[in-house]
């Protein structure tokens, strides 16, 4: 019985259903005020931070103006450009090298949106690839990718991006590379689980009945179960990203001075925690609301897209 | 059940075979030269030849891995191998290996137990406050709360505190130390954030599932109180999963003690590794993560077996083989979103 | 919740209390042991065998543990430590050409394990440090040609020199290869390194005896305080040697801890709170808030000289010419001269010694390669010297000049000069790298162009660089010299170091390597003198190097302790057994 099955309005229809979908999920996520203050939140920091050059020169945030160190928020200092002497006002003071903190905290909001998006893709890439292998290929290779993530599992993540930097050398690419490597075990386990929890299920024997491709039956539903526990994954993975980013920064290892990264500005603002507080607080909380935002957004959209979590 | 507890043993072995070589290989990889390290700068050129081939480092990497785990024989440089829980004495501190990780290791597992302890100890009670009032106010603040502790640099928040507590109000001391009881107070509230976020986390949505269960509507019908409803029926149920994760957090916290070690200047076998690893020390790094690691499994093994014990759907479930019990699916599906 | 809210303010104001009442006598000794001194170290020590581990951190602990034949006081002049008196030319203790000390040892002293201190144990000691494959103090003493025993409590210490330059590649692994090798000379710093920490004496049959374990677990010597135990790579304890042959009377403190801290903001917390007595490595920032809890702050001048160098071999900066070392004294100038010329005057230290967070005043800026109050340090430059164009506020720094320099460079290579081509290499200490970004941040500022990249290493692989002169066009590092001498600050410039990583501009002028042996091998002052003056008006004419801060020595002390005066050194360090205890 292919009653459904007129080829014109079949894409108008999907488009249609996923409308609905849409509406759906976005009504469920804005009852919750905190994912949706943390979405507006995270939409404001990116465009700042995609916007950083039009706030704050480069070339000005990553020079010394000895002269203007410690100075604390909301006072002006003398600054010098090529010639020229200006007065600035630093908005959340001055670090220890008289660079403008806010500048500082714009740029590195740059850096540690790509750190996060970045290696979050690549985790998602790599580990959805691995997970699809080991879920639908199964026995060999479900074996050895899942011993694979046992180990991997094993070493604690710090000590492995530790180690993985030390081997490779000191490299932004290398610092990418230290961090996904510790997400992609959760999204093996999460592409793999739903590809076998699919392939189970009652109504791909139903669809074949009627006589669906094997594979596009599949696929389609396995990215139905897919989507929502990889999204979920994914934002707070961001937030995590950043975080790890900032304790390798903090070892020594990653992005170094004089370029702002959220993470060496509070190793470099370590010392002043006494004498200049406010070096050490305000790339400290720019992290905490960042992170904060990403895990209160995530933790709302699994609210959102749980099924079984009614109201 | 004894059938699955074996095969999860025997699937060991080929995990810890991995992460040595895993490790082993890192190491190999890293531009570092023991034979300066332990010579210092001003040897000749063949003194160092020498010394490397003393420690065996001109073998090919297949000899060296296997020399790793199985020992190399040599008067002065030789040891029995890390399945002996043997490997020779540190290029940096000229101690023996083994000895320096299993003096520093008992450090770091009161922490870890301090961290879990405190985790627990406000995480379960704020999370079934939380479940109790789903959505209201309390229940936004203690999430936010609970995230808040999850996202903030651990390191931040150790300095953060000792400039409170140990410069500002002198109350607690700024270095920590085993032998010093109160001075254990910072590390421990510091480590602790991260898993009481989880613990927290966890059972809000362990015991929200849980109420949603038909006995516990059945509880209700009878008459029951509330309070009682909660205590004797769902609370019990909820926290299984929850134990869990705690019993996988007490891995992390093993693992992942490192920053806060360091700040605090704590004996613990984190300070050890990352002193180790800034040093190129090969030997004490390859011991101490090993060691790590290998604990790491194992706990992991002990948790996943006794879930399997006490909870007697998925005696049931594993035993015919097919079909998950909701509550394991559940707890599987946050298990792996929480894994960091 | 109104009791909480009760016990809340209580304990605040608990706090408040105590805070203020720790302001008043010094912070709080937090509940420890008052007979105990807690001893800050920068790092985690090496195994406590003198003849091997020189770095600062275990030279703190040794000291108090093995004594050397001699010591020099705070006022730069010998005593007599295990030695019975100083040995000069008057006294016969000297041989009139200078080349042979006997030293008579003083009877009766003895190890903590109750062995005899005899010539054996001397003669040991030396042998070890000379000829032990892992001793890195080998070329501080390798004047020594041979230690003969001439009874049971007097040694007798040949000076000599190489027979022939070619001999310096040549290992040295016994005395009969000293012998073969060398030929008696007059050695300049003789007592200076008799009297440095390196040449503590050790007890032969113990060190024999405990094999692997000696300086880890079992450490033996003579001195004012005896080794207990080092449960962790942070901790290491000692107490009072009651036998000691000083007095133990005069022995401050019973016990004394060494602990490692290697974050500096951390050391400055611990002080204030009062749970430790002790440290150098504080970081400078905020002395008045320290002495405001009642931390006392002592500073000197100390021996720490900072400076940087340029890679001889560079076709950047160097004085390389159709491949090879260009520098007889009066060479071709190179467009790479020029560009050295260029950074050189684009550099100033003198704000780095303001910066709150590097130096924090403790320094003063540096004109030479060499420690003020050395012999042989340039006190009042000729007129014609470079070290004449020196100025106080803004040392060598000169933007015109620098410009100019950079403006005639040629246009081929002005064209090579891409951002960032100028690699400069430092140790991964934050105070190194803070100081390579300002070099950075001041050359792009006056010649326009960001030509240095900083490139921040472990240590050890920086030496190793320095070695073969590749991979690296600047360094930024400093130099310590524990003898006070000027003999071990001319390492930096010699010839003979090239290929120990040491000299890391690859640096080989004759003249200035002339001087050094000149230097080295004599024993009047005057001529000493003269020979380094004429090295330094070299170096700082062919400008391999720039030497930038002179690093004062600071501690932070608890108020309990007493008699500073007499136990803290330039060297940053410290007599511990002279420190006591005031309440």
């Amino acid at each position: 019985m292919r009653s459904s099955a007129s080829s014109g309005s079949k894409p108008l229809r999907a488009l249609a259903r996923a409308g609905r979908n849409l509406g759906q999920f976005w009504r469920r996520f804005s009852r919750n005020k905190l994912a949706t203050a943390s979405l507006a939140v995270v939409l404001v920091f990116a465009s700042v931070a995609a916007l950083a050059d039009a706030f704050f020169d480069y070339g000005f945030v990553t020079s010394n103006q000895l002269d203007n160190a410690f100075l604390k928020p909301l006072e002006s200092g003398t600054v010098y450009e090529g010639e020229a002497e200006l007065e600035h006002r630093y908005l959340l003071g001055a670090d220890n090298y008289g660079r403008d903190i806010l500048g500082r905290i714009v740029h590195g909001a740059r850096v540690s949106m790509v750190i996060g998006f970045v290696t979050v893709a690549m985790a998602l890439v790599s580990g959805g690839a691995l997970g699809a292998l080991a879920g639908y290929k199964g026995k060999a290779f479900d074996t050895i990718i899942m011993r694979a993530t046992d180990i991997l599992l094993s070493i604690p993540t710090i000590l492995l991006s530790i180690a993985i930097v030390a081997a490779l050398g000191n490299s932004f690419f290398n610092l990418l590379i230290a961090i996904s490597a510790s997400m992609v075990p959760g999204y093996i386990r999460i592409v793999r689980a739903s590809i076998i929890t699919v392939k189970d299920q009652e109504f791909v024997e139903a669809a074949r009945c009627i006589g669906a491709s094997d594979s596009r039956i599949v696929f389609k539903h396995i990215l139905v179960n897919i989507a929502s526990p990889l999204i979920v994954q994914s934002t707070l993975n961001v937030g995590s990203s950043i975080l790890w980013a900032s304790s390798l920064s903090f070892l020594g290892l990653g992005i170094l001075p004089p370029k702002p990264e959220w993470g060496n500005m509070l190793s470099e603002a370590r010392e002043f925690i006494q004498y200049a507080p406010h070096t050490l607080f305000a790339p400290g909380l720019a992290i905490v609301v960042t992170v904060l935002a990403y895990n209160l957004i995530g933790d709302g959209l699994r609210d959102a897209l749980d099924p079984k979590l009614k109201r | 059940m004894l059938k699955y507890a074996a095969r999860r043993v025997l699937m060991l072995v080929p995990v810890l075979l991995g992460v040595t070589f895993i490790v082993f290989s890192l190491m190999y990889l890293t531009p570092s030269d023991p034979a300066q390290i332990v010579l210092g700068s001003n040897a000749t050129p063949a003194a160092y030849a020498q010394m490397r081939a003393d420690m065996g480092l001109d073998r090919p990497f297949l000899a060296q891995y296997l020399h790793f785990l199985f020992g190399y024989k040599h008067p002065e440089f030789g040891y029995r191998g890390l399945a002996f829980g043997d490997l020779g004495r540190s290029y940096v501190t000229n101690r023996i290996v083994f000895e320096l990780i299993l003096s520093s290791f008992p450090n770091t597992v009161i922490l870890a137990i301090g961290a879990l302890a405190l985790a627990l100890a406000v995480g379960v009670p704020v999370g079934v406050i939380s479940a109790t009032r789903p959505y209201s106010t309390v229940d936004m603040a203690f999430t936010v709360l609970a995230l808040l502790g999850a996202s903030m640099p651990v390191f931040w928040f150790a300095m953060v505190l000792i400039y409170f507590f140990a410069n500002r109000l002198g109350m607690l001391p700024a270095m920590a130390n085993p032998s010093n009881a109160l001075s254990l107070a910072l590390p421990i509230v510091t480590l602790s954030m991260n898993s009481m976020a989880i613990i927290m986390r966890m059972t809000r949505s362990s015991m929200l599932e849980v109420m949603r269960q038909d006995y516990i509507r059945t509880a209700r019908v009878k008459g029951l109180g509330e309070r009682l409803v909660v205590r004797k029926h769902a609370l019990r149920n909820a926290l299984i999963p929850v134990i869990t994760v705690a019993g996988l957090q007490f891995g992390h916290l093993l693992g992942g003690a490192v920053l806060t070690e360091k700040i605090f200047s704590y004996p613990g076998i984190g300070s050890i590794m990352v002193d180790a690893i800034y040093q190129k020390d090969t030997p004490q790094i390859l011991g101490s993560v090993c060691f790590v690691a290998i604990i790491f499994t194992l706990v992991n093994l002990f948790v996943d077996i006794m879930y399997g014990l006490i909870d007697p759907r998925i005696k049931t479930a594993v035993q015919s083989g097919r079909k998950k019990a909701p509550g394991k699916e559940l707890a599987d599906a946050l298990k792996r979103l929480f894994r960091k | 919740m109104k009791r909480s809210i009760a016990l809340i303010a209580a304990l605040a104001a608990l706090g408040a209390q105590s805070a203020l009442a720790a302001g008043a006598k010094g912070p709080a000794l937090k509940g420890r042991d008052p007979d105990t001194l807690m001893f800050v170290l920068g790092g985690p020590c090496q195994p406590l065998d003198p003849s091997i581990y020189t770095t600062l951190n275990e030279a703190q602990v040794m000291r108090e543990i093995n004594e050397p034949l001699f010591g020099m006081g705070i006022d730069d002049k010998f005593f007599p430590v295990l030695a019975e008196r100083i040995p000069t030319v008057e006294n016969g203790g000297v041989s009139k050409d200078g080349t042979v000390y006997t030293i008579a040892l003083k009877k009766g002293i003895k190890f903590h394990n109750g062995n005899d201190f005899t010539a054996d144990d001397a003669i040991f000691s030396f042998n070890r440090i000379l000829h032990h494959p892992k001793s890195s103090a080998k070329s501080m003493f390798s004047a020594i040609m041979a230690v003969d025993k001439v009874d049971e409590h007097t040694i007798r210490i040949h000076f000599g020199k190489l027979k022939s330059a070619e001999l310096a590649t040549v290992a040295m692994t016994s005395w009969a290869d000293r012998a073969k090798n060398m030929t008696p000379a007059p050695y300049g710093p003789a007592l200076n390194i008799l009297a440095h920490f390196c040449s503590g004496m050790e007890d032969s049959q113990t060190v024999e005896a405990a094999g692997a374990d000696y300086g880890t677990k079992i450490v033996v010597g003579t001195g004012p305080y005896k080794f207990v135990s080092w449960p962790n790579p942070q901790e290491i304890n000692v107490e009072r040697n009651e036998a000691w042959w000083g007095g133990a009377s005069t022995i401050g403190f019973k016990k004394v801890q060494f602990k490692t801290i290697s974050e500096q903001p951390q050391v400055n917390n611990v002080l204030m709170t009062g749970e430790v007595d002790i440290a150098f490595n504080l970081s400078k920032l905020d002395f008045s808030q320290m002495e405001r809890s009642g931390v006392v702050i002592t500073s000197m001048p100390g021996v720490m000289i900072w400076y940087g160098s340029f890679n001889m071999n560079s076709p950047l900066v160097g004085q390389l010419r159709d491949g090879k070392l260009d520098l007889t004294g009066k060479y071709e100038t190179l467009d790479s001269t020029n560009l050295r010329n260029a950074i050189f005057h684009s550099i100033n230290p003198v704000p780095f010694i303001r910066q709150v967070d590097l130096f924090n005043g403790a320094g003063v800026p540096a004109n030479q390669m060499m420690q003020p109050g050395f012999v042989g340090y340039v006190d009042a430059p000729a007129a014609d010297s470079p070290i004449a164009q020196f100025k106080e506020k803004s040392w060598y720094f000169d933007r015109a000049k620098a410009r100019a320099y950079f403006d005639k460079l040629s246009p081929a290579f002005k064209a090579k000069l891409a951002p960032e081509c100028v690699v400069l290499a430092t140790g991964n200490i934050t105070d190194r790298v803070k100081i390579a970004n300002n070099i950075k941040d001041q050359v792009k500022t006056t010649l326009g162009v960001d030509l240095v990249k900083v490139v921040p290493m472990v240590g050890s692989q920086v030496t190793q660089m320095g070695k073969k002169g590749e991979g690296y066009d600047m360094i930024v590092t400093g130099w310590y010299t524990p003898t006070m001498d000027p003999d071990y600050t001319c390492i930096i410039f010699n010839g003979e170091s090239i290929g120990t990583g040491m000299n890391s501009a690859l640096y080989n002028n004759d003249l200035v390597n002339e001087s050094i042996q000149k230097g080295r091998y004599s024993i009047d002052q005057k001529a000493r003198a003269a020979a380094y003056v004429a090295a330094q008006n070299q170096l700082m004419a062919d400008k391999p190097y720039f030497p930038m801060v002179n690093e004062k020595a600071i501690f932070g002390t608890h108020p309990r302790l007493g008699n500073l005066e007499a136990a803290l050194f330039k060297t940053k360090l410290v007599d511990v057994h002279k420190l006591t205890r005031k309440f």
